[in-house]
């Protein structure tokens, strides 16, 4: 295609935007609203799974020793543990330390609670054992099982899969609401592209007439299309990040310890994911819509 | 330049809109086309623009059998055609030098050329001080120039015109018919379908009656032949 062409088609498919503004509005602010649903979901997933990493790096496994434990026993408990794959560390805990720990977490008020404990500590000695993934802790806990002198044993897998199961329900709920919006946006779009098409209609006939090639004709329809949808997704994209920016002040203000996607991610890969997604449902729309009128 | 070879059209199975057609229109014939309403003129512009096939038979357009053209040789195809209609069709919201321009744009031409061709054939239909008027703007007559204008703007080898007179007056009738004739003396072939008896009274070309889907007659510089 000539440049000259390009230009042409350009020009014509802003006109035509202008000429019907209300119907453009609409189907953009369709794309906007469905990329917005979008980007949302993506940030609580991505959220989520940063968390989970979070989660993740801390998992371990503590195994709780029987005070009469001999020292042979001891050492094979920690034979076995050290000959599991993806054992990270492996720290012996005493009473005193576990004693000691336990007071930190409940801080300077309560101390009174835990006052004269250590004559008879109730704390038991530990082993606890950091691993690189939640997988190994059941390979861990596995090994270990019934061995002579373990009192019990916990591992933090119940928490990581809570958050597994929540961030499977936010991924569906959040597909099946995309998907609708996404065949709104279509639809809005193709609607917005056959009004075109109609009130172009004369116009298309003297072009087929003279001998313009299917695709000469289809083109600024598409470009109008992309138009609609590139715009909406930008659209989505600024109040996006300015939704998230401010929710990212909030929450990281109140909670020191969380670590949020940034929202430079917004502005950034999302913007391209958006504008990509936007084009993309802006060109679909417009051949769906085509389609039908233009059968030659 | 156009020869129909056995060339019928059967409408709904039973109704003949063209009947064993068979024609050979020489390169620069002009050619008036006529017979009553409903005769099949009109189906017989249609299968030669392709805008509908015909049920049997071969039209060969300069070399070329037309019926066996694949759907995206079609519009390179038209391009050897220029056609003018009876409501000009031209584009509202252009100017007269944009309706010709558009022809153009279509077909991709170098906008330098459009620059350099448009007001040439501009001025050859007699429009040259109109180009930035709209067609609303413009009488009937003159529409139909910028009409004739867009159709000949490309080089075509072949000019249609259906009915290119029959919203005009006799006067600008004439006219019209005028900047044809300097059309087709240019090496343009012509093939007209009109109801103007006068028109076809007075130029003597070779005329072309169909009744029925049938050629009834086929005369070198003939009369119109009806009533009216």
């Amino acid at each position: 295609m000539k440049i000259n062409t390009v230009k042409y088609f350009l020009s014509d498919s802003i006109k035509s935007i202008r000429r019907n503004v209300t119907v453009s509005t609409a189907s953009m602010a369709t794309v906007a609203a469905t990329l917005f649903i979008l980007g949302i979901f993506l940030l609580t997933i991505l959220n989520v799974n940063q968390g989970i990493l979070n989660v993740e790096s801390k998992v371990e496994v503590k195994i709780y020793l029987n005070d009469k434990i001999t020292d042979t026993q001891q050492k094979d408990i920690e034979m076995k543990i050290r000959s599991v794959d993806g054992v990270v560390r492996n720290d012996y805990e005493t009473k005193a330390q576990a004693l000691e720990n336990f007071r930190k977490q409940l801080g300077e008020q309560s101390k009174s609670l835990t006052e004269g404990l250590e004559k008879d500590n109730p704390m038991p000695n530990s082993f606890i054992v950091k691993v690189d993934k939640p997988d190994t802790v059941t390979s861990v806990v596995k090994a270990v099982t019934g061995m002579p002198g373990i009192d019990s044993i916990k591992d933090g897998r119940e928490i990581v899969d809570k958050i597994l199961s929540i961030t499977k329900t936010i991924k569906w709920v959040g597909g099946s609401i995309f998907i609708i919006l996404i065949g709104v946006s279509l639809f809005l779009i193709g609607n917005t592209i056959k009004i075109t098409v109609y009130s172009r209609r004369r116009e298309i006939g003297i072009m087929k007439y003279i001998g313009a090639t299917d695709w000469f004709i289809r083109w600024p329809f598409i470009m109008e299309g992309i138009m609609i949808g590139a715009l909406g997704g930008i659209i989505a994209d600024v109040v996006l990040f300015y939704v998230y920016k401010l929710a990212y002040i909030k929450i990281t203000n109140g909670l020191m310890m969380m670590q949020l996607v940034s929202p430079i991610f917004v502005s950034t890969y999302m913007l391209a994911l958006f504008l990509g997604f936007g084009i993309l449902i802006g060109v679909v729309g417009s051949i769906i819509a085509l389609r039908k009128f233009l059968a030659v | 330049m156009i020869e129909f070879n056995s060339v019928n059209k059967i409408y709904n199975n039973s109704i003949y809109a063209l009947n064993e057609v068979n024609l050979n229109i020489e390169k620069g014939e002009f050619v008036f086309l006529v017979g009553p309403s409903g005769a099949g003129k009109s189906t017989f512009i249609k299968v030669l623009l392709k805008e509908i096939e015909p049920t049997t038979g071969k039209i060969i357009v300069a070399g070329t059998d037309i019926t066996t053209l694949k759907p995206k040789q079609v519009p390179y195809y038209r391009r050897k055609i220029g056609v003018v209609f009876q409501d000009y069709r031209l584009i509202p919201t252009l100017s007269v030098y944009e309706n010709v321009a558009f022809a153009m744009r279509v077909v991709e031409a170098p906008l330098r050329e459009i620059r350099k061709k448009v007001p040439v054939v501009l001025s050859l239909v007699g429009l040259s001080s109109k180009y930035k008027a709209f067609p609303h703007q413009l009488s009937g007559g003159e529409q139909q120039r910028v009409s004739l204008a867009r159709a000949i703007v490309n080089n075509p080898s072949i000019l249609i015109a259906d009915e290119p007179t029959g919203n005009l007056d006799p006067e600008t009738a004439m006219e019209i018919m005028n900047t044809i004739n300097d059309i087709n003396h240019a090496g343009t072939t012509v093939l007209m379908a009109t109801h103007a008896k006068d028109i076809v009274d007075t130029m003597r070309k070779r005329v072309i009656a169909i009744e029925r889907g049938t050629i009834m007659r086929d005369e070198k510089k003939g009369a119109y032949g009806y009533e009216d």
